[in-house]
């Protein structure tokens, strides 16, 4: 058992409905995205392609940021979810500076202090490192991450990646993952060019 | 130990469901399903079994939630306390707030008569716009008034209806097309609803052609994407037709049975030859002659539109060119064409019954402020509801001029930020001897008024969704999931504000008028309620076709025989833009860069929610879209902070450098406060030709670094 998301960055049109979802789900602070959407643009005007690429953390099945983490507060879930426990997170960052992906945070208390009622503030204490948890108390219940849940164009899939219709997916779409030479083994998957 | 998403929603996650409708953007109203815990919203999701938005969704709706609770929310009537624009607010009941309107009001009118207070809506939050304007007429004042107006809806309704009677270009039939042609819009960022069919229709093979002059979310998917010099639509769209008509790819048996005027529009059409049309528009003339035959080759197909056929130098004639190219293709009232949605709550009762249309005396609507001079917007269809100039009350609140405009009641409106001039605007709204403005937060509108009133979110609202745009003839509920402090809906503030007027031909309550809406189906808002509150309806196409148009040749008037008496050109043809390379050399010389204002993001809709967190952290900063040749030779990185002017203001930006957008164009982003407010750059001293559209695409500026 392994779960996986897949991207299909044909259908993905920039809305943002996904890190509106998470932003608001997890209440995370001030400039901290646990999922985006980034821009990339190929050629000239007048004849240029823009992709929209969402970014998440990318739950590696040899994560570079579990390895370094001084206390174990990283750690993976027998089902390949990459989690931390904030209680024993110590803030050091070097978990930061190892993930290839860049898709881990800092919380240094910033957010919109004005514009956010108490009880809706972030619970998670400031001085620690945070990342998507991939919805894990979702996926607990039987249910898709808030992302893929959201996303209105279909362009988002979540499933056990060796046993679903994602495994064919996969299969049958050329799905590949970032920095797929390096060892990371990444569990979300893209498929479609960047054009 | 800490397992994050489980502490986020406090527990098991939402243990109740309601379903109802978003409208956080006014219009689009998405089927969403909220989730209630502990009493308080804590989630916001699409609901995939409504009928019309089959799980779309955006971020605002989403974000809804941090709406809600958010601490600077108006949570009850307030009374300036200071000078105006101080800051300083004393808190009254709303007894006190709408007693003390009514005796103003009623004051005004006595002493000036009801045509000095003007009523100027924004957006529709809520389903509320007749109410609005029966409102208006029940007071007797012939000027209400919208941000919107002539910018947004009412050209290309009006254009569309003398053309084929109806509008057909807003909901077209996506699902069964082979191509369809975004025109001036992006929908994945203004209108979710319509995008998720769009993208579906594609995903499924359709053909995609997209005009506007930045890549936008939809370009980014085109086949062809026609990158227009902002503001010179009609003549691609003259341009088109005259491929499309030389190259005999028409219908041609579709014309003969349903459209009059075919001669004299291809004899106008010859005089947009592809060089010709190209050198206007800067489009590549292969591109132009790609995108014509590829719209016609490949049938049904569809086009759909937004508020660019409202905000350029001649809105009626775009939304007449466009019309017809779908005409002559044999595209309209077709499956998979553009086809006539039928609106379920406005079908039931008449529009003009609504707004007690009658009730206002001749001599008022004589009196109605632009309509001499606009009477295509103010005056001759009565298909949309006719309203005053906007530019011409700013105007008279500022010379007194045809005579004096004393009070001002603004509902989901902010004009200080959101209409042409801000300048003028806010000066205008500063002057006026009296100003009420209901809304959630305190915007900058709501800074300048005299009273305060608080208006309630759509989380907030029992309603009936019956709007053309959101509809397509389905109807549906709002329901009232929660409330805040003393904020009240729209509606609710004005009935309880017409009882204290007087006026007459009002309701009691919310509920008698969801009731009223309901009567012709014979039952009630709760009936309704528990019946499921969705009536599904199918539209019927091909009505037109085979009873004749709702024009007055009943056939689609390709030659305006109307537009001809009211003394206007009967057939399309391109005016250059107010401001522009060609029409002002002079300004041109000082001013070398095209601007189009009016650039939106998916996160914000108009002037509101950069005060969200989660939506102002994904759109942190107002971004100027600029070509890297053109700023590099200004010697601007991405990132940079740059001043852009006109020779009306300037503003501040960011710059966002792309190639997604033509050298000598720039992208404005719309609805910014202060320095980095686009309406500091706009004219609305020139407005367009009878309908009085002020120009917010294609005028001029000049760009340069801020720290130089």
């Amino acid at each position: 058992m392994k779960h996986a998301v897949v991207v299909e960055l044909n259908k993905c049109v920039g809305c943002n409905a996904c890190t509106a979802a998470c932003k608001v789900k997890n209440r995370t602070p001030k400039d901290i995205f646990w999922r985006r959407i980034v821009e990339i643009e190929r050629g000239e005007f007048p004849d240029v392609k823009k992709t929209y690429f969402p970014l998440m953390c990318m739950h590696c099945e040899n994560p570079e940021c579990l390895k370094v983490c001084p206390t174990g507060a990283t750690y993976k879930t027998a089902d390949g979810i990459v989690l931390i426990d904030y209680d024993n997170c110590l803030g050091c960052k070097y978990c930061i500076v190892a993930c290839p992906y860049m898709e881990r945070f800092f919380n240094s208390g910033d957010d919109w202090s004005d514009w956010v009622p108490e009880e809706l503030k972030q619970p998670i204490p400031k001085g620690v490192v945070e990342k998507c948890d991939l919805c894990y108390d979702r996926v607990q219940n039987g249910e898709n991450p808030l992302c893929v849940d959201t996303c209105p164009y279909d362009a988002l899939h979540f499933g056990d990646v060796d046993d679903s219709s994602i495994k064919h997916m996969i299969k049958d779409k050329k799905a590949w993952t970032l920095k797929e030479d390096d060892n990371y083994k990444p569990s979300v998957y893209y498929i479609g060019e960047i054009e | 130990m800490m397992v994050h998403g489980t502490l986020q929603s406090g527990g098991e996650g939402p243990t109740k469901w309601v379903k109802t409708c978003c409208s956080i953007c006014g219009h689009n109203q998405c089927g969403v399903l909220v989730g209630i815990e502990g009493g308080k919203v804590t989630r916001i999701i699409a609901d995939k079994d409504d009928p019309m938005s089959e799980g779309s969704i955006c971020p605002k709706g989403i974000a809804s939630i941090q709406i809600l609770y958010h601490p600077q929310r108006i949570k009850y009537p307030m009374a300036r306390d200071g000078e105006r624009g101080s800051g300083k607010w004393r808190r009254i009941s709303w007894e006190e707030a709408l007693s003390t309107i009514a005796k103003k009001l009623n004051d005004i009118k006595t002493e000036s008569g009801p045509e000095a207070v003007v009523m100027a809506r924004g957006t529709n939050r809520g389903s509320w716009i007749r109410v609005f304007n029966r409102f208006a007429n029940a007071f007797g004042t012939p000027n209400w008034t919208e941000s919107g107006g002539a910018q947004c809806f009412t050209p290309r309704s009006i254009s569309q209806n003398l053309t084929f009677g109806g509008i057909a270009l807003e909901w077209p039939d996506l699902s069964k097309s082979s191509c369809i042609l975004v025109w001036g819009a992006n929908p994945p960022a203004t209108w979710a609803l319509k995008s998720k069919k769009l993208m579906s229709a594609r995903n499924a093979g359709a053909k995609l052609i997209v005009v506007d002059p930045v890549q936008s979310n939809i370009a980014s998917k085109a086949d062809i994407w026609l990158p227009v010099r902002p503001g010179t639509d009609v003549a691609l769209a003259l341009g088109m037709i005259n491929i499309i008509i030389n190259e005999g790819l028409y219908d041609q048996a579709y014309v003969n049975k349903y459209c009059i005027g075919f001669d004299e529009l291809k004899k106008r059409a010859s005089e947009y030859t592809p060089e010709k049309v190209s050198e206007i528009t800067w489009v590549p003339k292969d591109k132009l002659i790609q995108a014509a035959r590829m719209y016609a080759k490949n049938s049904p197909a569809s086009i759909t539109i937004s508020a660019t056929f409202d905000e350029i130098v001649d809105p009626i004639q775009l939304g007449r060119a466009v019309s017809i190219l779908a005409s002559i293709t044999g595209n309209v009232d077709i499956a998979g064409g553009n086809i006539f949605p039928e609106t379920a709550g406005q079908v039931f009762i008449d529009n003009n019954d609504f707004i007690l249309i009658e009730s206002l005396p001749a001599e008022m609507d004589r009196k109605r402020l632009g309509a001499d001079e606009y009477p295509i917007l103010s005056r001759y269809l009565k298909i949309n509801f006719p309203m005053a100039h906007y530019p011409t009350i700013l105007n008279a609140i500022l010379t007194g001029k045809p005579y004096p405009i004393r009070a001002m009641f603004i509902m989901g409106g902010n004009p200080a930020l959101s209409i042409a001039n801000s300048e003028m605007a806010v000066k205008a709204l500063k002057s006026v001897e009296f100003l009420v403005v209901a809304d959630l937060f305190i915007s900058k509108t709501a800074e300048l008024a005299d009273i305060i009133l608080p208006a309630s979110s759509w989380l907030e609202q029992d309603g009936l969704v019956d709007t053309a745009q959101a509809t397509y003839g389905h109807l549906r509920i709002r329901q009232k999931v929660t409330s805040v402090g003393e904020a009240h809906s729209d509606i609710w503030i004005m009935i309880e504000l017409a009882k204290k007027l007087g006026l007459p031909n009002f309701w009691n309550s919310e509920e008698d008028y969801l009731n009223y809406i309901l009567s012709p189906l014979g039952i009630t808002f709760e009936q309704f309620r528990s019946k499921g509150g969705i009536i599904k309806h199918n539209p019927d196409i091909g009505k037109r076709l085979r009873e004749g148009f709702n024009t007055p040749s009943k056939k689609i008037e390709l030659y305006s025989r109307r537009l001809k008496e009211w003394g206007y050109d009967p057939l399309p043809f391109y005016t250059e833009p107010f401001e522009s390379p060609y029409s002002t050399p002079d300004i041109y010389r000082e001013y070398p860069l095209v601007m189009t204002t009016g650039r939106r993001v998916s996160t914000f809709f108009h002037t509101g929610q950069r005060n969200i967190p989660a939506l102002r952290d994904i759109n942190p900063e107002p971004l100027l879209e600029i070509n890297p040749k053109t700023a590099s030779s200004l010697n601007i990185s991405d990132g940079e902070m740059v001043k852009v002017e006109t020779p009306r203001g300037s503003v501040i930006l960011k710059a966002k450098l792309t190639q997604g957008i033509d050298p000598r164009v720039v992208g404005v982003p719309h609805g910014w406060a202060d320095e980095a407010n686009d309406n500091l750059l706009t004219d609305n001293s020139k407005c367009a030709l009878g309908i009085g559209s002020t120009s917010l695409r294609g005028g001029l500026c000049r760009v340069r670094k801020l720290s130089n």
